[in-house]
């Protein structure tokens, strides 16, 4: 699996992200990381390992907001780092998109949800009549009807707010999606649905999935693969399954032993039995001191 | 971006503070600064009429003879004290109202708005004109008529900031916690609804300093010979076309002034909030 | 000591958020978990039980006294505590930390003048901070460090109730961890009856024995946890159980 990597449809290869000045030290190293058409991959880590940067960082974002960006990303073949906004702006929304972590504030609030999904279809050259027609097909999709879109964000729950993003990703025929802890502000039903969706959306149109978050059971679930990042490196990437029932670092061990998992519940498939065991004889290594809170720390929004 | 607004900032900082510091000195010290002390208020001295600026007389002479950079200096002593008057107790005033009103809410809320809203309900410089006119004309009837005409807007703009403040977390937290209303008042939502307050406050300084020099200029202020700059540029009027320093230099002084206050506005506002320390933002 | 709510009903426009929820909280050392879905009227209990919301019919009881008859709520609010959600909005973004801490004990004259900073520091060990942290502002600490020193601003009053509405939601799994591993530890140190508020069962399996379910505003289940999870009698119950992840590789049904 590995060494076809090369080839991959998406590679970040010695990608570094630098804030400040050019020569600060770097937020994001990340030597590779691939993601094939069709393939979910997790990216899990603590607050401020680095995640969301990664995702913003392949959107082309990181560079607008006063980043120093090396390395190369190649989507398809083709180099996204020195591509010229306008074209890069193009494959945004279209090729790749993102789905963010707060839905409440992702809609322009003023707005009917419906102008903003409207208008990006449009933007991206459907028709009138196909926008609304791709629209509503994609909310029907998501279990949403096509009178949700005369809402106003706040009018809509969260949950219902992250499924009109899918939607619209839907409509547009997304082949990349870089979800940024979609579900942390949702409840775990919410949470649910939204995963279920996702997988569906692959199912549909093929498209691949970058799914930011920090919670290693829920990436597990859903997740063909997961790196695991720390301090900005990539320190184990593995196949779902492989990583969480061995895992190699010791960080994954303490991410895995803090995932919240109901461990009185039944139906026990023999694959739990065997997740649980690093978590359990690594339930101390939390208690390590508290700097990790620290990291997360003074970066409030 | 950072580092260049924190540089900006302190330069504008460092301004401020030192033409406000500087209109003070010259308030204090007037009668040490000003050549002809006694031109201030003083006789005429028809020897000197209506003289163009010179080495003796910096600003030149009015039509009575006076010294006008002596006049200018003193008026540091009249419109700018007036200003910082008004802005002080309808700060006090409109503060205590509008806290009160937006933390009790109910009926109390509803008294006190209706109140404000029947003074907001007059334009207000209307209110200032009619209140001066009665009232004795000088400083002191100036300060209580743009006074009077002032605290409402504070009075709304804190009520809305407190009612929002109430709903925070951490006023509910105060609750909670069993601690007294006189404490919460004070200790929370006083200083976290009067942030963008002490903002306005100190921007309308100078606001205030123009409304009231508008007010001397109709005759409505303090009255010659009180050395207003105002009222200078009032009594200059006649000669404006054939002798420019009477007018010009006062008006600069007013305009100066201003400049300082809305100066120190912006710099109250960067500096004021505790959030506004600079602290290493790096998301995730 | 026992706080009580019964038949508790709240009403916002003509919506009933809250419909006849009963609900006993015994002295602790003791762990109760209100679940449900986001709306389905949690919050509203919690926010009923600490005297913040007056319920539209029921009655909320502190030791068999209703609360709305009660002349002196001191005694009470210094039982009764509460660890919210917003780890930002929780303290006063102006205040530092050890002197929101230090108002709480003066305004209940928990400790001697003189001693005051010394219990603070103590209270700041006790929750995994430091005596440094009582210098800082809020927005100077983690999500995870504010909501320790919410904690241990609420433990200043020696409560004998905690709720916790949903204390670790807004924080990332690993922080989350360590606070349910501190709440633990409290809980039996200082004997607190701990009413846990939170949608994700697999929180509330950490620190309560006993859970409550909540749906549309109703209670519709209630029990030991492992017998509402091994038998769902609701499905409100169900879903919500097996919406949390579990530690495996296959996707969602």
């Amino acid at each position: 699996m590995v060494s076809a990597r090369d080839a991959a449809w998406l590679q970040l290869r010695d990608v570094r992200v630098r804030f400040g000045s050019s020569d600060a030290e770097p937020v994001v190293r990340v030597d590779e990381l691939p993601l094939d058409e069709r393939e979910f991959l997790g990216l899990a880590g603590e607050s401020g390992a680095g995640k969301t940067t990664v995702g913003l960082t392949v959107l082309g974002l990181t560079r607008r907001a006063g980043a120093h960006v090396r390395g190369s990303i190649r989507l398809a073949g083709e180099e996204l780092l020195s591509m010229p906004e306008r074209r890069l702006r193009r494959l945004r929304g279209s090729t790749m998109t993102l789905i963010p972590q707060n839905p409440a504030t992702a809609f322009n609030p003023v707005l009917p949800v419906g102008v903003t999904v409207l208008r990006t279809l449009r933007l991206h050259g459907c028709s009138r009549a196909e926008a609304r027609g791709r629209a509503a097909a994609g909310l029907e999709r998501v279990g949403l009807s096509a009178a949700h879109l005369d809402r106003h964000p706040h009018q809509l729950s969260g949950g219902q707010l992250q499924r009109v993003a899918i939607a619209l990703a839907s409509a547009l025929r997304t082949r990349l999606l870089i979800a940024d802890e979609p579900t942390s502000a949702l409840d775990v039903t919410a949470q649910a649905q939204i995963c279920t969706l996702l997988t569906q959306l692959r199912a549909e149109h093929g498209t691949a999935v970058l799914f930011i978050s920090h919670d290693l059971a829920l990436l597990a679930g859903l997740c063909d693969r997961i790196a695991v990042l720390h301090r900005g490196r990539v320190i184990e990437d593995r196949p779902a399954t492989e990583l969480v029932t061995a895992p190699h670092a010791d960080r994954t061990r303490q991410l895995l032993a803090a995932a919240p998992r109901l461990r009185g519940l039944p139906v026990p498939g023999p694959r739990d039995r065997r997740g649980e065991e690093p978590g359990d004889e690594n339930r101390e290594a939390r208690d390590d001191g508290y700097d990790e809170e620290a990291a997360d720390g003074a970066s409030g929004p | 971006m950072r580092a260049r607004g924190a540089r900006g900032g302190r330069t504008a900082l460092v301004l401020a503070l030192g033409g406000a510091g500087a209109i003070v000195l010259v308030a204090l010290l007037a009668p040490v600064l000003a050549p002809y002390p006694e031109d201030a208020t003083g006789a005429a001295e028809t020897a000197q009429l209506l003289r163009p600026p010179s080495a003796a007389h910096w600003f030149g002479t009015d039509e009575l003879g006076r010294d006008v950079f002596s006049r200018v200096l003193y008026g540091a002593r009249i419109g700018p004290v007036v200003a910082v008057a008004v802005v002080t107790v309808s700060l006090v005033v409109g503060t205590v109202i509008g806290v009160v009103a937006g933390y009790f809410g109910g009926w109390i809320d509803e008294l006190l708005m209706r109140l404000t809203d029947v003074f907001l309900a007059v334009p207000a410089l209307l209110l200032a004109l009619a209140l001066a006119t009665v009232l004795a004309p000088g400083p002191v009837g100036l300060t209580v008529a743009l006074t009077v005409t002032w605290w409402p807007w504070y009075a709304r703009l804190v009520r809305g900031e407190t009612a929002s403040v109430v709903g925070r977390p951490y006023i509910e937290a105060c609750r909670a916690l069993g601690l007294g209303h006189r404490r919460t008042l004070v200790r929370h939502v006083l200083p976290n609804a009067s942030t963008p307050l002490l903002v306005q406050a100190s921007t309308d300084v100078g606001g205030v300093l123009l409304v009231a020099s508008g007010l001397s200029f109709l005759g409505l202020g303090p009255q010659p010979p009180t050395p207003d700059w105002g009222l200078m540029v009032e009594q200059s009027q006649n000669y404006f076309t054939t002798h420019w320093w009477l007018g010009t230099f006062p008006g600069a002084a007013i305009m100066l002034v201003a400049g300082v206050c809305f100066l120190l506005g912006d710099v109250v506002r960067d500096r004021f909030d505790p959030r506004h320390v600079p602290r290493p933002t790096q998301r995730a | 000591m026992v706080l009580q709510a019964r038949d508790l009903t709240v009403v916002y426009g003509d919506t009933t958020v809250v419909d006849r929820v009963n609900l006993t909280l015994p002295e602790g050392p003791l762990g109760l978990g209100l679940i449900g879905e986001s709306g389905s009227g949690k919050t509203t209990v919690a926010r009923c039980l600490l005297g913040l919301v007056a319920p539209a019919g029921g009655t909320v009881t502190f030791n068999g006294v209703d609360l709305t008859a009660m002349r002196r709520p001191r005694p009470y609010r210094r039982a009764v505590q509460i660890v919210v959600q917003d780890t930002e909005g929780a303290l006063d973004p102006r205040m530092r930390v050890g002197r929101a801490i230090g108002e709480v004990l003066r305004a209940h004259r928990m400790v001697a003048r003189g001693v005051e900073r010394h219990r603070v520091t103590e209270l700041l060990t006790d929750v995994g901070l430091t005596a440094e942290h009582a210098a800082r502002y809020p927005h100077q600490l983690s999500g995870g460090q504010r909501q320790r020193a919410a904690i241990a601003r609420a433990l200043a009053v020696r409560p004998r109730f905690l709720i916790l509405d949903e204390p670790t939601s807004a924080l990332d799994t690993t922080v989350q961890a360590r606070i349910l591993d501190l709440l633990r530890r409290l809980r039996t140190e200082h004997r607190l009856s701990c009413l846990l508020i939170s949608h994700d069962l697999a929180v509330v399996e950490q620190l309560c024995p006993r859970v409550i379910v909540m749906h549309h505003g109703r209670v519709v289940e209630e029990g030991d946890l492992t017998d509402v999870l091994h038998h769902p009698r609701h499905p409100a119950t169900r879903t919500l159980r097996d919406a949390v992840p579990r530690l495996t590789s296959s996707p969602p049904p």
